[in-house]
């Protein structure tokens, strides 16, 4: 005995200290073998230590025995009323509510022992979804804070109801009611987890039914609230040594009744609605209340797990003295009882009671277009399980016994059937592994990307060598390693990486997407009409599931320079395909809305990115990424503003101008100098020249349109100033373009050979880079080669940079009108068509090219490097250069 | 016998320790302290035979003082055991002596083992009375246990460290220290000379220990 009290606590201290509460179950199997005593021991001792207990957890300076609030007293807007509830976790109180409207809710103060940081944190991370839920089912949580005492409270739509079992109880409900009543539940769930919410904590006084006009109105309620208070039900339910029960794993799902139980998901919620159904049916629990008092915590658990339920109809007849109460609650006799509820309704619940989720019903919709089903006397889809299933399912619980009956009856019969058996079983088991496991690679892929675009190489490291443990495609571990290195400003290994991604798997779209997004082609021993090739191919790809949120959304990232509208609508897509809420991908969508919003010139839709880019930001707390673009997005809103609520542009100024101080702190982060240098620029802030001078060396405006060309790079000026037109052809078209512009036009228009010889095949550089003989008086030059481009190279012509279009006004193929005509309403198109024109009249009409410059300007893309050069151009060039 | 708070122990134990008249002023506690502290250090110099003589002396102190203040307070009100082993402690051991050597880890030991006796005994009595239909109505409260309802589950938490205390007598101590003088598990370690990470280890280990012990307990009793 010693000796086993012994090995449990070296195995149990071994796991709490050096294992994650994930690795576990296999590192039990693996430490205990095949002793079950000790390993009933060590998972006895796990449970113990994940449980929080008033005894042995309160530090004394969080406890205190006065009530958790008293009636009168204010916890921010809310005036606490009466108490209506005490449950478990928590007690209920009526709240008055004075601001923003009078109103009364229901507040729920949270019972010691939690966490209070961490719950309000988890709270708000999954608020936006919550705020998206709308059902007349659902009772919406509104808020939720600490109190004085740093206890969390939740505050949700007051809702005057009685349980549901016990609603049914008293109103004699017959089961047909009941039936009806449930199947309005199941809707609510259902529309919950399409918004991306699970319950998690389904059962009878989560669910309120008040009457309108008479008609029963079921309500559930609590939404968000058990996410919110530990992903994982079994920390706060079960038993405390002492205390009664807090909560209750009656209606918890094997899923959640496991060590490592946070692989929870909407089908839990289905179970639990198959335990809730159970419970209308019958009258009791599965698992009776009495049973579950009498069980030690760990063998509750473990029935949860494996104890198959006995079916509703044999629970029924098995109810002895109380069935002739439960069934005259029903409204029925007691051998009529058993008959209504065999059948159909047997089947049915005990398919959502599947422990194997992948055989439950894949929805609540699903559950409930049974039981619709079985109202109209359709046949159901749940069905008695077939006897292979049967066979199966008794191989699974008998491994060992099994095994051995195996080999007899191979050695006796060498029976084909039980080798078929033993295929089954191997097959299912690796289908369960695969699904785990893809759920687990889809919660690290996340978190990648939340710190990949926060630039945290460190963080993204850590979470690709678990990825990787757990079988993740080797190019998505690569991508992610390569968007950090990126974004955390080393360019030159994340060309690396994703050149590397991109040999590994050369059919990955979203590898050449982020390539796209991120600049650097030369490391990839890719060309930049390659890229455009396979950007272009991009919106087609269909990606294979398990990565296909995630593909979707880097394509649309990828897609943002190119075609910001695509890139809009295929974020919002991906995000829509995500099972969870994604605030990373919203940051995206913000900065996709506010490039559409900027070319459209739509400020309701510039004010919608600022609202998702500040939610999203708030809930990625620190995050340099995410504040750059609401910085980015108030800035699109501010410029629009200008021109379409003057009165209120210099509110919107402020906004942006605090968002922007905030940026600051992060002057290094990927895209932060730019988004710095820009708003200086805009706001005729002097410290746009000296951020000139200290990130890019080079005049302001010139800087400005160079350093947006080069994705506004920090080591912007180095390369400027060394002259690598490769590596950077659209700031090298600035500069070459300033220096024509004072004078200097030999010297630009060698620079501007050594860039179209660079890149001789990459039309938006050449459609860039023709501004430069241009202004230097050579009209000529910029006519021959864009026809010689245009001969030899067939390019695609994406909506930002319009290098088909501008290219073929260059060669003489189309005129003024027909540009502008193919332009359209983009007023992205708009400015970089003005500019066109006005290099091209430059010379000979340079009244008309002050026009088109200005007219350039007029609709405020600040994101074209051509906006600045329009306004240097304005400034400096002195054929042009207006006086005062 | 008159009604003092703790701040008048503590502010006339100091002014006593200034004067260097404390023999004079509180004649009658320092004898007590003076046999305390000195046990003290004779433990400290390695006598195993002076902790026995300890316990008795910390549990008298205790004892009186607990019933003093529950004497005085009004019913309903609570007494704070931590208070109670602080204060202990102020009156029976010589703080300038204090300050040269360690002794505070056996102090607080014997205390806390003190405490759980106070509260063991409290419990079975108040079991009895329970049968007898007399309720007490004045708390004894400081963690949550010592103010619930339940003698059994006290008289269970006894039960499951004195079982504790077979196998890892070391963990057991630092449960008692936590649990019963309120110490946190770092203080707890350090006053029994533990590392911060052997503490915690012990922690870890008899927490979870005596959860299971108790949730068996608990569910065994209830049928």
């Amino acid at each position: 005995m010693s000796t086993i009290s012994e090995n449990a606590k070296a195995i149990f201290l071994e796991a709490v200290e050096k294992r994650s509460p994930k690795d576990w179950p296999e590192f039990l199997d693996q430490a205990c073998g095949d002793d079950r005593t000790l390993r009933g021991h060590v998972e006895g001792l796990l449970h113990a230590h994940r449980e929080r207990d008033s005894l042995f957890d309160e530090p004394q300076s969080t406890r205190d025995y006065v009530p958790l609030v008293r009636p009168g007293q204010s916890i921010g807007p809310y005036k606490i009323r009466e108490q209506i509830g005490d449950g478990g976790m928590g007690v209920v109180y009526v709240a008055e509510q004075e601001q923003p409207l009078r109103r009364k809710v229901a507040l729920k103060v949270i019972k010691a022992g939690m966490d209070s940081k961490a719950v309000i944190a988890r709270f708000e991370a999954e608020r936006n979804a919550l705020a998206m839920m709308n059902h007349p089912n659902i009772a919406k949580v509104l808020d939720a804070g600490t109190t004085e005492q740093g206890r969390p409270f939740f505050v949700m739509e007051l809702i005057q109801g009685k349980p549901i079992t016990e609603y049914c109880d008293h109103k004699k409900l017959t089961i047909q009611q009941r039936l009806e009543l449930f199947t309005q539940i199941c809707n609510a769930v259902q529309h919950a987890h399409q918004k991306g919410v699970i319950h998690r904590d389904i059962k009878p006084s989560n669910i309120l039914v008040t009457e309108i006009d008479g008609k029963p109105v079921p309500k559930v309620i609590d939404f968000g609230v058990a996410k919110a208070l530990g992903a994982n039900l079994t920390d706060r339910t079960v038993y405390t040594s002492f205390q009664s029960l807090v909560g209750t794993p009656l209606y918890m799902s094997p899923e959640q009744a496991q060590l490592s139980g946070v692989d929870v998901d909407t089908s839990s919620d289905v179970y639990s609605l198959g335990i809730l159904l159970y419970e209308l049916l019958t009258g009791t629990t599965p698992l009776s209340a009495d049973e579950l008092k009498a069980a030690a915590q760990d063998e509750v658990l473990r029935r949860i797990r494996e104890t198959e339920p006995p079916r509703p109809s044999n629970r029924i007849s098995s109810l002895g003295e109380t069935s002739s109460q439960v069934s005259e609650c029903r409204g029925a006799q007691p051998e009529q009882l058993g008959r209504l509820v065999r059948g159909d309704l047997d089947w049915i619940v005990m398919k959502a009671l599947e422990k194997d989720r992948s055989r439950r019903y894949k929805t609540a919709d699903a559950l409930a277009a049974d039981i619709g089903r079985h109202l109209t006397s359709e046949p159901v889809e749940a069905r008695p399980p077939s006897t292979v299933y049967r066979i199966q399912k008794f191989v699974r619980r008998n491994r060992s016994g099994v095994s051995f009956v195996v080999v007899m009856s191979f050695v006796l019969l060498a029976s084909t059937f039980i080798a078929g058996l033993g295929w089954i079983r191997a097959a299912r088991n690796e289908r369960k592994l695969q699904d785990a496991l893809g759920e687990w690679r889809h919660e690290l892929i996340d978190r990648g990307l939340e710190a990949a675009f926060r630039g945290d190489l460190d963080a993204v490291e850590q979470i690709t060598k678990k990825a990787r443990k757990a079988d993740a495609s080797k190019d998505w571990c690569l991508l992610l390693e390569g968007l950090a290195h990126g974004l955390g400003d080393n360019q030159t290994q994340a060309s690396h990486l994703l050149a590397q991604a991109i040999k590994v798997n050369p059919d990955n779209p979203a590898t050449v997407a982020t390539f796209l997004s991120m600049g650097n082609l030369d490391d990839a021993g890719w060309t930049q009409t390659e890229f455009e090739e396979a950007a272009q191919s991009l919106g087609t790809a269909k990606s294979p599931g398990e990565y296909r949120s995630y593909e979707q959304l880097l394509l649309g990232w990828g897609q943002m320079y190119l075609d910001p509208e695509k890139s809009m609508l295929m974020t919002r897509a991906a995000i829509e395909f995500h099972p969870r809420p994604w605030p990373i991908a919203e940051v995206l969508l913000a900065h996709a809305e506010g490039h559409v919003a900027l070319d459209r010139g739509d400020l309701k839709l510039a004010n919608q990115a600022v609202a998702r880019a500040f939610d999203a930001s708030e809930i990625l707390y620190a995050n340099s990424f995410a504040k750059a673009i609401l910085a980015f997005t108030q800035m699109v809103a501010w410029q629009l503003a200008i021109d379409q609520k003057p009165q209120e542009a210099q509110e919107y100024l402020q906004n942006c101008a605090n968002s922007v101080e905030e940026l600051g702190e992060y002057q290094d982060a990927f895209s932060v100098p730019a988004i710095l240098a820009i708003f200086y620029e805009l706001s005729g802030d002097e410290r746009a020249d000296r951020l000139m001078e200290l990130k890019f060396k080079t005049q302001k405006d010139y800087g400005v349109a160079g350093s947006i060309g080069y994705f506004f790079r920090d080591d912007a000026n180095q390369k400027l100033t060394s002259e690598n037109p490769k590596q950077m052809p659209i700031a090298s078209a600035a500069t070459f373009a300033m220096m024509a512009s004072q004078g200097e036009e030999d010297l630009a228009l060698r620079g501007y050979q050594s860039i179209i010889a660079a890149h001789p095949e990459t039309g938006f550089v050449l459609a860039t880079a023709m501004q430069i003989p241009f202004l230097a008086g050579r009209d000529d030059i910029a006519t021959r080669d864009a026809t010689a481009f245009l001969e030899t190279v067939d390019i695609p012509d994406f909506p930002f940079y319009l290098a088909r279009t501008r290219l073929e006004y260059y060669a003489q193929k189309i005129d003024e009108d027909t540009l502008m005509a193919r332009v359209g309403r983009s007023r992205i198109g708009q400015s970089l068509a003005h500019y066109a024109i006005a290099m091209r009249k430059l010379q000979k009409d340079p009244d008309a090219a002050k026009k088109h410059l200005r007219q350039s300007i007029e609709s405020r893309q600040f994101f074209l490097p051509e906006y600045y050069m329009a306004q240097a151009l304005l400034r400096h060039y002195p054929p042009l250069r207006e006086t005062e | 016998m008159p009604s003092w708070s703790i701040r008048d122990v503590i502010c006339s134990l100091l002014f006593c320790f200034g004067c260097r008249w404390n023999s004079l002023l509180i004649g009658g506690i320092l004898f007590r302290m003076s046999d305390v502290t000195q046990i003290l250090s004779e433990i400290e110099t390695g006598d195993p035979a002076a902790a026995d003589r300890l316990l008795p002396l910390v549990y008298e102190e205790l004892r009186k003082l607990a019933a003093a203040k529950l004497a005085n307070e009004r019913p309903g009100q609570t007494l704070q055991a931590t208070a109670l082993v602080h204060e202990a402690y102020l009156r029976l051991v010589d703080q300038t002596a204090a300050t040269k050597w360690d002794g505070r880890g056996h102090f607080f030991a014997a205390a806390a083992e003190s405490m759980r006796r106070i509260l063991v005994e409290r419990a079975r009595r108040r079991k009895a009375e329970k049968h007898g239909g007399h309720l007490v109505r004045v708390e004894l409260s400081d963690r949550n246990l010592l103010s619930r309802s339940d003698p059994n589950e006290i008289l269970a938490l006894n039960d499951a460290l004195d079982a504790l205390a077979t196998s890892e007598p070391e963990a057991a101590e630092l449960v008692k220290l936590r649990i019963f003088a309120d110490f946190s598990v770092d203080e707890a370690g350090k006053l029994l000379g533990m590392s911060r990470a052997t503490a915690y280890r012990h922690w870890t280990y008899a927490r979870a220990w005596l959860k299971t012990q108790l949730a068996r307990e608990a569910a065994s009793s209830e049928d």
